[in-house]
């Protein structure tokens, strides 16, 4: 085929694009909505939730997971721009890590020996793993399913940012139900649960964002 | 086009002609496809370093079907070039890969003086036809009769029993089953 034909074959394509950043912040959240209904339908809502919120330490149990959520929410959608080369936005999803990171350490450092285990492991690992991923399947099913429309030029990266955006959008969700407030039960298993979701995201990205 | 010959273009007129093009205008998508495709490949031609004028061809059109695929990336409050220039860099980048060559391409050099030399012919590329073989029957018939026998879509429709509705959706899909063929194909 000569490039004159090729383009006059696509010149003859006259089905117009749809704008893939609003639809990746669409699809998101609408594939985010029955699964957290269904989850927290399944395990209920926390009895002192308004408490909990406004509680310093609590408070975090959302404050952290949204604070990686939302800037990777806006740079996964960013980096399906083919132009794309840096996202600052990153920095802050970096910063709520770190923090996340340092005081986990901090309980490690503090907690007696003896008790440090016990508290790792907490009682309900196993449903917030399973919540924090099974809650993230679709909505992340769904945006790399839109993301395939876009250019990203680093496919991978675009991946992990929407696995971590919708891995933390999901703990956040968890949250409602979840009523284990030491920092040290939390910190590690919301923390893991979105790792997982992120690596998913990422090698999902790496295989299907590729263009 | 209303620039005089050998000037510069305008940055604006892309951008222009792809915000018309994005309102439904194939003529002005058209000719931006057209003035488009000489700087192209004065860019992968740059660019090449060694690879033969058939595979600059090739990144060319791969570099006119990621642009035409992936236009709903553009944002249209930004100027087009940088992101067409991104586009292009990622098929060069792409194309010297599965030769397995690493290749840095610095987007900031791509500038306009790079347009090839008017006169030089696109070269036919040999394998077009068996990958549009690789196609499902229809796509592949659909194709062949509207680029390589340059038929007109009404007379192309009528062949394939296909009314405009239908083989407006079926060119879609087919260009698009033909990016992914060219990407695995590795041409």
């Amino acid at each position: 085929m000569k490039t004159d034909q090729l383009i006059a074959i696509l010149a003859g394509d006259t089905v117009l694009p749809r704008r893939v950043v609003p639809r990746i912040f669409g699809f998101t959240a609408a594939g985010l909505v029955l699964p957290a209904a269904m989850a927290l339908a399944i395990l209920g809502v926390r009895g002192d939730l308004m408490q909990a919120m406004a509680a310093p330490v609590t408070m975090m149990k959302w404050l952290l997971p949204l604070g990686v959520a939302l800037p990777a929410f806006v740079a996964a959608a960013r980096l399906t721009r083919p132009q794309t080369r840096r996202v600052p936005m990153l920095w802050i999803a970096l910063v709520a890590g770190i923090a996340a990171v340092t005081w986990l350490l901090l309980s490690v450092i503090t907690t007696p020996a003896p008790e440090l285990w016990p508290g790792v492991i907490g009682s309900s690992r196993q449903a917030c793993l399973t919540s924090i991923i099974s809650i993230s399947a679709l909505p992340l099913a769904l945006a790399i399913r839109v993301m395939r429309d876009g250019a990203s030029p680093a496919p991978m990266h675009c991946g992990a940012c929407i696995g971590l955006a919708v891995g933390g959008l999901s703990a956040a969700i968890y949250a409602l139900h979840c009523t284990e407030d030491a920092p040290l039960f939390f910190l590690t298993w919301y923390g893991l649960g979105i790792l997982i979701v992120t690596g998913i995201g990422a090698v999902a990205g790496h295989y299907l964002l590729r263009w | 086009m209303r620039d005089g010959k050998g000037a510069p273009k305008a940055q604006s007129d892309w951008s222009d002609m792809m915000r018309s093009a994005l309102r439904g205008d194939a003529a002005a998508y058209k000719r931006l496809l057209t003035e488009m495709a000489p700087v192209l490949r004065g860019i992968v031609r740059a660019r090449a370093s060694g690879m033969d004028l058939d595979w600059c061809e090739d990144v060319v059109q791969d570099s006119l079907m990621a642009i035409h695929l992936k236009r709903g990336t553009w944002d249209p409050g930004q100027p087009l070039r940088p992101w067409v220039y991104a586009i292009v860099r990622h098929k060069i980048v792409d194309a010297f890969r599965r030769k397995g060559r690493a290749v840095h391409v610095p987007v900031d050099e791509f500038i306009d003086q790079f347009e090839a030399e008017p006169g030089t012919d696109p070269l036919e590329n040999r394998d077009a036809e068996t990958l549009i073989d690789r196609l499902p029957e229809r796509d592949a018939a659909l194709l062949r009769c509207l680029a390589l026998e340059e038929r007109g879509s009404e007379e192309c429709g009528r062949r394939l029993g296909l009314a405009p509705g239908a083989l407006r959706v079926a060119l879609h899909r087919a260009l698009k089953r033909l990016a992914v063929i060219r990407k695995e194909e590795g041409l």
